[in-house]
């Protein structure tokens, strides 16, 4: 009850809604099935919820009880909200297709509740009520100091920047992986914009794009960071079993790693500036280079368990073949995001690609194919040899 | 100790060093002697800035006009670092 005390502290006028702690909170496809079963019959309702924990996801679903009350879906249904959406307020109606398949992109349009409140979640609500309260006080303590709140959102700009790139679920880190390991089972390959005018209008720092968390095609930093942490783990792992692990190994693989990231951030950003992309921000791409270490792990460990398991040469074999295999997904994954990136800068200066730009083309092309063949040495010299 | 190889051949101190070489490179092509000649030269691009050789031009324009002097910075930091550390 601590988050509901605080508030009411603050001088906060809004009634909360009955905050005791909900469920833990599932993924927004589970939470759109379950409100929908409020239009079904009671029996319904529980081969729903049976049906929605075999084909969703393999996520561990929290043991609860089906929910037949109506406050406890009430609660759910605004806990699941992540953006104050102006969206339909009830669910009447609503076409909801179970048979769309895994990889669309429709994660957004399940919000139901029309609440400007952000409190959304156990977590979030804990960690925004003491992060609001530390503003408060921080920005009455520098008012009397003379700086204002204006100069700490300057500072802060940049944490939110980053924290953008966090905003990540179960659901979106289960998905990216796949579709990084197999590019051809996207649908689609756009992001989705922002279209909140309420938050464009009152924060300063509102971005462009949804994120992660909403939309599967938006970079992430999560993904990337705990990869290269696995990868240089793994590495000295591989390098234990043959008895030549020294602590060096690790940090000479991370410098290793680190220098690819730079290296290709550096060459993305020549050749996008070249074609004359006005895209392309430095957090971006070094996630979109960051991703290359789904592969590199997901070789390695199959590598590995062969080696292990079966034989030391059909591991490093395997680990070879897997290694071209993923670099080639890569680099169609990154052949297909650029696509995407250099085409929305085109359509934002030019309008449309016609004659005098059809020298745009072609140069796009070449980028797009200078980057997919740079996956293979990148790969071939961060590889772990087994 | 930045020329010696890791066990994957590169690290971050290569790409450093690696980045400044090729910068010194991109910095010392005389203009009027050589690029005029070849085509590239800056003042040559006023008819079309929007191809690639224009850019590049510019490019190279901005790494002798500008980027001079924190290039002489690097080398000699760079220069010290090695005569110190070997």
């Amino acid at each position: 009850m601590q988050p509901n005390n605080n508030n009411n502290n603050n001088g906060n006028s809004q009634p909360l809604p009955p905050f005791y702690f909900p469920p833990p909170v599932k993924n927004n496809r589970q939470q759109r099935d379950n409100v929908e079963s409020v239009f079904n019959s009671a029996e319904y309702t529980e081969t729903l919820q049976v049906n929605n924990n075999n084909n969703n996801d393999f996520l561990v679903s929290p043991p609860h009880a089906p929910q037949l009350s109506a406050t406890p879906r009430m609660v759910n249904q605004e806990v699941s909200s992540f953006i104050p959406s102006s969206a339909m307020p009830t669910q009447q109606g609503y076409p909801m297709s179970e048979n769309e398949g895994w990889f669309t992109n429709n994660a957004t349009n399940d919000h139901t509740t029309a609440t400007f409140d952000t409190l959304v979640n156990q977590q979030q609500a804990i960690g925004a009520t003491f992060a609001r309260l530390g503003v408060q006080y921080g920005s009455h303590l520098l008012q009397a100091g003379g700086v204002g709140k204006q100069e700490v959102q300057e500072v802060t700009r940049w944490l939110r920047l980053l924290k953008y790139y966090f905003l990540v679920d179960n659901h979106y880190v289960l998905h990216k992986l796949v579709i990084i390991l197999a590019p051809w089972l996207n649908k689609t390959w756009l992001r989705r914009r922002n279209t909140d005018v309420f938050e464009a209008a009152n924060s300063s720092t509102s971005e462009e794009y949804l994120p992660p968390c909403e939309d599967i095609n938006a970079p992430d930093l999560y993904i990337p960071t705990m990869l290269l942490v696995t990868y240089i783990l793994l590495g000295s792992l591989v390098r234990g079993t043959r008895g030549e692990f020294t602590p060096e190994i690790m940090g000479s693989m991370a410098s290793s790693c680190l220098a690819a990231i730079v290296l290709q951030v550096l060459l993305v950003k020549l050749g996008l500036f070249l074609i004359g992309s006005k895209e392309g921000a430095w957090l971006d791409l070094v996630a979109y280079s960051g991703y290359q270490f789904v592969g590199l792990v997901f070789a390695t460990v199959i590598g590995l368990i062969f080696h292990i398991l079966i034989s030391p040469r059909i591991g490093s074999i395997l680990s070879s073949v897997l290694l071209f295999y993923s670099a080639s997904m890569m680099a169609l994954f990154l052949m297909r995001t650029y696509r995407r990136v250099i085409h929305t800068t085109q359509v934002k200066s030019h309008g449309t690609v016609s004659g005098p730009y059809a020298k745009l083309d072609s140069r796009k092309n070449y980028f797009l194919l200078a980057t997919a063949i740079l996956q293979y040495p990148l790969f071939w010299i961060l590889r772990i040899r087994m | 100790m930045i020329w010696g190889i890791s066990s994957m051949g590169l690290t971050l101190g290569s790409i450093v060093v690696a980045t400044l070489l090729v910068a010194n490179a991109l910095a010392i092509l005389h203009e009027e002697r050589f690029l005029s000649k070849w085509g590239w030269g800056y003042e040559q691009t006023r008819m079309d800035p929007t191809s690639i050789k224009a850019q590049i031009s510019r490019l190279l324009y901005a790494f002798r006009v500008i980027m001079r002097v924190p290039l002489i910075i690097l080398n000699i930091l760079t220069i010290v670092m090695l005569l110190i550390l070997g």
